[in-house]
């Protein structure tokens, strides 16, 4: 049974990645611009007709789509992603030198987050119509509202420019230049977060058991992070999943005004230039990481949920 | 009960050890920035992302090797835009123009401690063209010979601007003798002030000082060339003494600067110039509608105020950076909103439906298409002004804000009636190769069906003129032809700005701007 369902999961996750990658080179080839002409005029220059022709034979833009997409295809399955146009390195090479710091990142955020609106949440729920669950909603009101650029360039000014605590310039991924890039995305999730916190403890302390267990003469703290707590959280993986799985994809913005070297600045230079291989080796990066992020979340709900398990 | 207590305690703990690890890391931070403002010896540079190899003949990173300071051509440019010597001493042309000589500097050595031979400076040019397809753009050589202390470049058809041409990065002179696989990741061995420590591709490039450098005393021992893609993060990072230059600053980040004693600004005209085609193969086909235009629109305002002086207005195809007679040229189309009108009327464009634009003579509706992108943000002004301007002449303006490929591709497939375009006029150090893209008859990038058979003639007579006074002269001619031929509006000419810590000095703003980190750049107290 379970290598039966090994295998579905397998072969599920070898379909989407065929569809999603055919799906982009398609688009990225339908797109206007011609690769070629977008790298050689990068400076203000003018590139002369020859150069460009030659350029594009270099790179294979000759070639009708679908012999391109089968020889890029090709590369992928013998693990070679070909070479970015843009940067001339290895796809791959270039992936793996940004994967770390985007991951830092990400799991820096992820824990910061939790930290903050966990404990806010359960305040929020518990306290909940009374000022401190007016404060908590006000202030995560601010935290949605608030755009993370803005944040980013004012935590910036304050702790970078005036109080001189943190590295402007980043360009390193090191834990000094990944206190702020890591506040500014936990405070804008945290605030969703805490949200959700709220109402996930707020129906669980409205069921049934808890009242049960509240006359049985249990204590109330213990209840709520005994009992409570655990159970709320369940709903609260499946978005953590999702939020990581985006983490991880790089955060464009927050990342270019940190100078933080990772997968969203990358990204985002690459679709400026039209660098095929890359664009193709970050989508299917991107798709197979979300994948494997789902199956984490269910083997996970599976662990924290005993009654999934006698079901499964 | 117990137990709880020490869970208590143990979060405690573990939320100080945390503070402790953050707020230890500020202190550190703290002090190692203040530290490298005061060395005397090390220097930071934000920079703007360029480089993903150290490789001369890839790409345009020849320019990174030649801006970090590690790489030397030939000839260079200086503030004024012209030619004077590098690493060759003089050079001279035989009378039919076909061939040229360089006499190679002598004592020159290779950061390696490699003498630079004529021998190899042949061998690194012949790589060049072996390796870069750029090359042959600028010239094609039929030998390359060298000859005692001579290189002898011969070519088939006389080439003025070749000196220039090897002023471009591209040729800079690498010895050929080392592992030029390494070249890549760890940098080119060159004779510049400076060699690459260390290279992290998109992040920062360390160099230090060269030990064998030939021209004096390298005054740092190490510069690290950061890359900081955020204009916003850039600027902070010169306040907060982290960097002590920061290139590629516009307007907006003066205000931070200005009138303070820490901070240096220079600026410059540079050679970036902004204008937009004129399709002749619609209604701009006729003279007058095309000269109302140019004359409709009030450049001026635009790029002293609109730009808040981030451009000098245009009228002409060389911007007055380089010498080419800016002040000499007539212009017959400056703003003159009345005239432009006049003009209108006299040619029969009339506003026969009363909407306030006028038909076309035939009576068919005038709508314009103005294709712009807006990844520069001056060329978004500029177009919206445009609109407003010739709103008030009665010309009616429609807006096609397109990415820059699809820009592209409209520009190739005459898809147009104005389109901007913003691009270096000169970085050979002269306009030739610009005016005969954009304005020569038969030029591929020609689409806008422009043909002055006067301004081909003087072109073909170019290419074959050397001597400088009647290069200045033709080009002179050409200009004032395209300009009363009202062929293309020419908007304005960005102005660069170059900001440093006051503690800084030599690093000069060049109107060519391949040399940013020179020999000559150091911080002192």
């Amino acid at each position: 049974m379970r290598g039966k369902q090994a295998l579905t999961h397998f072969l599920q996750i070898v379909i989407v990645l065929f569809g999603i990658s055919f799906f982009t080179f398609g688009l990225t080839y339908l797109s206007p611009g011609d690769p070629a002409e977008i790298m050689l005029t990068e400076c203000g220059n003018i590139p002369t007709e020859e150069l460009l022709e030659k350029t594009r034979e270099e790179l294979g833009l000759n070639e009708p789509f679908l012999v391109q997409y089968g020889n890029w295809l090709k590369g992928v399955v013998t693990g070679d992603m070909g070479i970015s146009y843009s940067m001339k390195v290895p796809v791959v090479q270039k992936l793996a030198s940004c994967f770390w710091p985007t991951l830092q990142l990400a799991l820096a955020a992820v824990v910061l987050m939790l930290l903050i609106s966990i404990p806010l949440g359960v305040l929020s729920a518990v306290y909940q119509n009374r000022w401190i669950d007016y404060l908590v909603r006000g202030i995560t009101f601010l935290g949605v509202s608030i755009p993370n650029f803005w944040l980013g360039l004012i935590l910036l000014s304050i702790f970078g420019v005036q109080l001189h605590w943190v590295s402007v310039s980043g360009g390193r991924s090191d834990l000094k230049s990944l206190i702020l890039p890591a506040i500014t995305l936990a405070i804008a999730m945290s605030a969703k977060y805490t949200r959700q916190v709220r109402t996930a403890v707020l129906d669980e302390l409205h069921k049934e058991y808890v009242m049960a267990a509240k006359m049985r003469g249990i204590k109330e703290k213990v209840i709520l992070w005994k009992n409570v707590l655990p159970n709320a959280m369940l709903p609260l993986i499946t978005l953590l999943g999702l939020s990581f799985g985006n983490l991880l994809g790089g955060t464009a913005v927050v990342e270019i005004i940190y100078n933080w070297p990772g997968m969203g600045s990358m990204a985002v230079k690459a679709i400026s230039c039209h660098d095929y291989p890359l664009i193709q080796g970050y989508v299917l990066w991107i798709a197979l990481l979300y994948m494997v992020i789902n199956l984490t979340v269910d083997w996970f709900y599976h662990r924290m949920d005993p009654r999934l398990k006698e079901e499964g | 009960m117990r137990k709880n207590r020490k869970k208590w305690l143990a979060g405690v703990l573990a939320s100080a050890m945390a503070l402790t690890l953050l707020s230890g890391c500020g202190k550190s931070t703290d002090q190692s920035s203040k530290d490298k403002g005061k060395s005397e010896d090390t220097m930071t540079i934000a920079v703007t992302s360029f480089a993903d190899t150290l490789e001369p003949t890839e790409q345009y990173f020849s320019w990174v090797v030649a801006r970090y300071g590690i790489g030397e051509t030939l000839v260079k440019f200086n503030e004024e835009g012209e030619l004077v010597p590098c690493l060759a001493e003089k050079w001279n042309n035989s009378e039919d123009g076909c061939t040229w000589t360089f006499q190679i500097r002598e004592n020159v050595k290779f950061s390696n401690g490699d003498d630079m031979t004529p021998e190899l400076v042949k061998a690194s040019i012949e790589r060049t063209f072996e390796k870069s397809d750029r090359a042959v753009s600028f010239f094609e050589p039929a030998s390359i010979e060298t000859e005692g202390q001579n290189l002898i470049i011969k070519t088939k058809e006389p080439v003025a601007v070749l000196p220039g041409s090897l002023a471009d990065p591209l040729f800079l002179i690498v010895d050929t003798n080392a592992d030029d696989s390494k070249f890549a990741m760890e940098g080119p061995v060159c004779t510049g002030p400076y060699v690459v420590k260390s290279f992290a591709p998109t992040a920062s490039c360390v160099v230090e000082r060269n030990e064998n450098y030939w021209d004096g005393e390298v005054p740092m021992k190490e510069v690290e060339l950061k890359c900081v893609d955020d204009q916003t993060t850039r600027s902070m990072a010169l306040q907060s003494g982290e960097v002590q230059i920061a290139y590629n600053l516009k307007t907006e980040n003066l205000t931070d600067f200005e009138n303070k004693e820490d901070y240096n600004i220079q600026t410059i005209q540079s050679l970036r110039s902004t204008y937009a085609f004129m399709n002749q193969n619609g209604p701009l086909a006729d003279i007058a509608l095309r000269r109302a235009v140019i004359m409709g629109l009030d450049r001026e305002t635009y790029c002293n105020h609109l730009l808040e002086g981030g451009a000098t207005p245009g009228k002409a195809p060389v911007p007055p950076t380089l010498d080419f007679g800016f002040d000499e040229l007539k212009d017959e189309n400056a703003y003159n909103p009345e005239g432009a009108k006049k003009l209108l009327e006299d040619a029969g464009y009339k506003d026969t439906d009363g909407d306030g634009y006028v038909e076309q003579k035939n009576g068919d509706k005038l709508e314009l298409s103005f294709v712009i992108y807006t990844s520069r943000e001056e060329l978004n002004v500029y177009a919206q002004a445009a609109q407003a301007s010739l709103k008030e002449i009665g010309i009616l303006i429609e807006l096609n804000v397109v990415s820059y490929e699809t820009l592209l591709d409209m520009r190739d497939s005459g898809n147009f009636d104005l389109l901007i375009w913003n691009v270096l006029v000169a970085n050979t150090g002269d306009p030739e190769k610009y005016i005969r893209e954009n304005w020569y008859s038969t030029s591929s990038s020609n689409q806008m069906g422009y043909k002055n058979k006067k301004v081909d003639k003087l072109l073909d007579q170019l290419v074959k003129e050397f001597d400088e006074e009647k290069r200045k002269d033709l080009t002179i001619q050409i200009q004032q032809e395209i300009m009363d031929d009202a062929a293309t509006v020419f908007f304005g000419y960005e102005t660069t700005y170059l900001i440093t810590s006051s503690k800084v000095s030599g690093a000069i703003l060049y109107p060519i701007d391949y040399y940013w980190l020179t020999k000559d750049v150091k911080v002192s107290e």
